[in-house]
């Protein structure tokens, strides 16, 4: 017993003196002194983050982006896989320095976390197979529609068509296949994912117009503005260095149709 | 007059439960109020839980809908895989082992995605295309199929031992009144092997409820589900997946309870398992 | 029409299995450690005598074992960092998931496998002098171990079975490896038959091992799933 008891003494001892995790200052000075920069992509929407199928490593334009940025504030980039469920955990629980996936930057997000200038703005309408003749979201209700759990396109669906049924999935990938496997009759998600999906299966076509404006930023902890300003910065940077040009070009095949909200020096 | 329950021998055990249960209870206390995490402003929001109990509400009613299902098919298949295992029949015998171990062997997540996925491109290319029809496996067909087959192999096993557990006397004693084989099973053995394995069986009706959680990877939208989605709209990732992690207890307690009266009802001493 | 066999996808992704499959491994081993401590810990605890560390142990034990086992990784990854103030990866988030989920499952294995001593041997090493690490070492603990053999292979099945729940939280082992090929070439039922065989192959073989170890006197049976 007089053991147990010196045990518990040493424990919480040890407890008192233990350095505080959390006294770290910023996260620039953390990734700098690191030489690593944790950031959170995804692995299954392509062209912004995808595995390639020969070398097993992931590829796209958000992971293009967030290695100009690491090379920008000197540091190497390491990717690891967000889910749309995961993201913002990632961030909030300090797994991930910066998410850079293909989040939209909407208000009520800002109560967990913060967000960057936006880089990219999409929309997002449903995709459907070219079969069912679903020219409008009208035409959708009482029809089963995929979504992915964590991501605002299901809540979006619901507001322009409440009488959709949502059936939401792990991944983006998952969703495709139900619609290919025709156990939905549409997929509503970003387009930059819908375009992606149209060019390559010739089966599926668009749905009607944009009915969402989604402005994509990058997330990071809240509260921690030397890290915010270094990565606005970043992009600026890569932006009129015409670099942000070329790796849109590269992945979309044509040049940027919006302005990232740049101010000068 | 009932003994009393002497919760400590010697005081030297009082002293012990004190000191040790004591000082892990200040220990957490210091912990979260005075020490590292003391300054982790997190906003406690539980009245969300409260505002958000129609998504609960819906989930614990798919939950049961799935629980339901699933349980009638696993008793069906456990019980017949169990008098297959104990056969003569020696085909029959390798059949219901067969089907045990497969099923046994495979985390139910691959099953039901199998099940969901699999079986319908199969479905798709077998019947579908040939034949112009659209026949589509739901989500909860997938789910309920799965986890029927999974967990009767468990029953099953179960409903083996049980039949085993039955002295070889009572078959020559049954055979020697004249009794046919069938008539020995279904009079003498299955009624004492049954009541036998209530308690084993009742865990494994309790894994239904729980195994019924992985549906939500197929788009089902079950208790696990909802508790998710309430973290998702309000941030509140503590109190959502608590109050989901509480619900199922009580799915589970009043599962224990039901067949606590089910015991009670058909006049059996009640038994618990392990 | 499209062939639903695609067995070519298997080959042609194998490196990408082999990747998941590895990190399957290695949650495995490392949570089948952490997970057996756990629960000769609490269940040399619910074996006791003494009341006061019974009851609190088996309360701990029949909590855990109440919720499923998908929750509790959701609710270690999403929680840690309200909880203890330290953040977990998604692969560790899962590793200690498993131990405690687990555990607790071992720990009601453990207790049985105390309880198949006959506790005539305890006094008898009591008896000759012994101390009460050397009837544990010496006396009990070897018996308790060969007669909860199988109990305990069955228990690393299960455990091996639910790595596969990982992939919630986004650990790519080998069940998410299958979904993202998946994913890509829409070939689930080669996909999906494929995972299954190689978990079958896995799990069988481990439980054929558990058989074998199951077929000497006093061994207690535990049919338990999960």
């Amino acid at each position: 017993m007089r053991r147990l008891a010196l045990a518990l003494v040493a424990l919480v001892v040890a407890l008192a003196i233990a350095p505080d995790a959390r006294a770290v200052d910023s996260l620039l000075d953390k990734v700098k002194q690191k030489g690593e920069m944790v950031v959170g992509v995804k692995y299954d929407f392509p062209p912004m983050g995808s595995i390639n199928k020969d070398t097993g490593q992931v590829e796209g334009f958000e992971v293009d982006l967030a290695n100009e940025i690491a090379k920008e504030l000197g540091v190497k980039a390491k990717f690891i896989q967000a889910l749309s469920k995961t993201r913002i955990p990632l961030i909030v629980n300090g797994n991930v320095d910066l998410i850079v996936a293909t989040m939209t930057h909407k208000r009520d997000r800002e109560q967990a976390i913060d967000f960057t200038m936006h880089y990219m703005i999409t929309g997002q309408r449903p995709v459907t197979r070219k079969e069912t003749g679903i020219t409008h979201v009208s035409q959708l209700a009482g029809k089963q529609v995929a979504s992915v759990q964590g991501g605002n396109g299901g809540p979006n669906l619901l507001k322009v068509q409440p009488k959709a049924i949502l059936v939401q999935f792990q991944e983006q990938t998952e969703a495709l296949l139900a619609l290919k496997q025709k156990k939905v009759d549409a997929v509503v998600g970003d387009d930059v994912l819908n375009q992606y999906w149209v060019k390559n299966n010739p089966d599926l076509m668009l749905v009607g117009k944009l009915y969402t404006i989604e402005p994509y930023g990058m997330g990071v902890r809240q509260n921690d503005s030397r890290w915010r300003n270094a990565i606005n910065q970043a992009l600026m940077e890569i932006w009129d260095s015409g670099r942000y040009h070329e790796i849109h070009f590269k992945w979309f095949g044509q040049k940027p149709e919006f302005e990232i909200p740049w101010y000068p020096k | 007059m009932v003994p009393q329950v002497r919760l400590f021998e010697t005081p030297g055990e009082r002293r012990a439960f004190v000191l040790v249960w004591g000082g892990l209870a200040a220990l957490l206390v210091w912990y979260f109020f005075f020490g590292p995490r003391a300054h982790y402003d997190y906003n406690w929001r539980w009245p969300v839980v409260w505002q958000y109990r129609h998504f609960l509400l819906r989930g614990i009613a798919t939950t049961l809908y799935i629980f339901a299902w699933s349980l009638a098919f696993s008793l069906v298949l456990g019980v017949f895989c169990g008098i297959g295992r104990s056969s003569t029949v020696r085909w029959v015998r390798a059949l219901s082992t067969a089907y045990v171990e497969v099923f046994r062997n495979i985390p139910l997540l691959v099953q039901m995605w199998w099940a969901y996925f699999g079986l319908q491109q199969v479905v798709n290319s077998a019947i579908n295309e040939p034949f112009g029809v659209r026949l589509l496996i739901p989500s909860t067909f997938a789910c309920i199929l799965a986890l029927s087959l999974y967990t009767g192999a468990y029953m099953g096993e179960v409903v083996r031992s049980g039949i085993r557990s039955i002295p070889r006397g009572q078959w020559e004693a049954a055979t020697s009144t004249g009794l046919s084989r069938a008539q020995t099973w279904r009079s003498v053995v299955l009624p004492q092997a049954l009541v036998i394995v209530i308690p084993p069986l009742a865990s494994e009706v309790l894994n239904i409820v729980k195994n019924s959680a992985v549906a939500m990877t197929i788009a089902i939208t079950d208790l696990m589900f909802f508790s998710q989605k309430i973290e998702e709209e309000t941030f509140a990732g503590f109190e959502a997946y608590t109050a989901g992690t509480l619900l199922f207890l009580l799915l589970t307690l009043l599962t224990v309870g039901a067949i606590y009266l089910l015991q009670r009802a058909l006049g059996l001493k009640v038994r618990t398992a392990g | 029409m499209e062939s639903f066999w695609k067995w070519r996808v298997i080959p042609e992704n194998l490196p990408f299995f082999i990747g998941g499959f590895e990190l399957t491994l290695t949650i495995f081993v490392l949570a089948w450690v952490g997970c057996w401590a756990f629960a000769l810990v609490f269940g040399a605890m619910r074996h006791s005598t003494r009341p006061w560390l019974r009851y609190p142990a088996a309360a701990v034990v029949e909590v855990i074992r109440g919720t499923p086992g998908l929750m509790f990784v959701v609710w270690v990854y999403f929680l840690s960092q309200p909880l203890i103030g330290y953040a977990l990866s998604p692969f560790w988030a899962a590793v200690w998931a498993l131990v405690i989920h687990q555990g607790a499952y071992g720990a009601e294995v453990v207790r049985a496998g105390l309880s198949s001593v006959p506790p005539g041997q305890l006094a008898a090493g009591y008896s000759t002098g012994l101390g009460y690490v050397g009837v544990m070492g010496w006396i009990v603990l070897p018996q308790a171990l060969r007669n909860m053999a199988p109990a305990v292979v069955n228990r690393s099945v299960a455990l091996f079975k639910n790595t596969s729940l990982a992939f919630v939280i986004g650990v790519i082992e080998f069940f998410r490896a299958g979904t993202i090929v998946n994913g890509r070439e829409n070939a689930s039922f080669s996909v999906f038959t494929f995972l299954a065989a190689v978990y079958f192959v896995c799990c069988f073989s481990l439980s054929r091992l558990g058989h074998r170890l199951g077929q000497r006197p006093g061994v207690i049976e535990d049919t338990t799933a999960v």
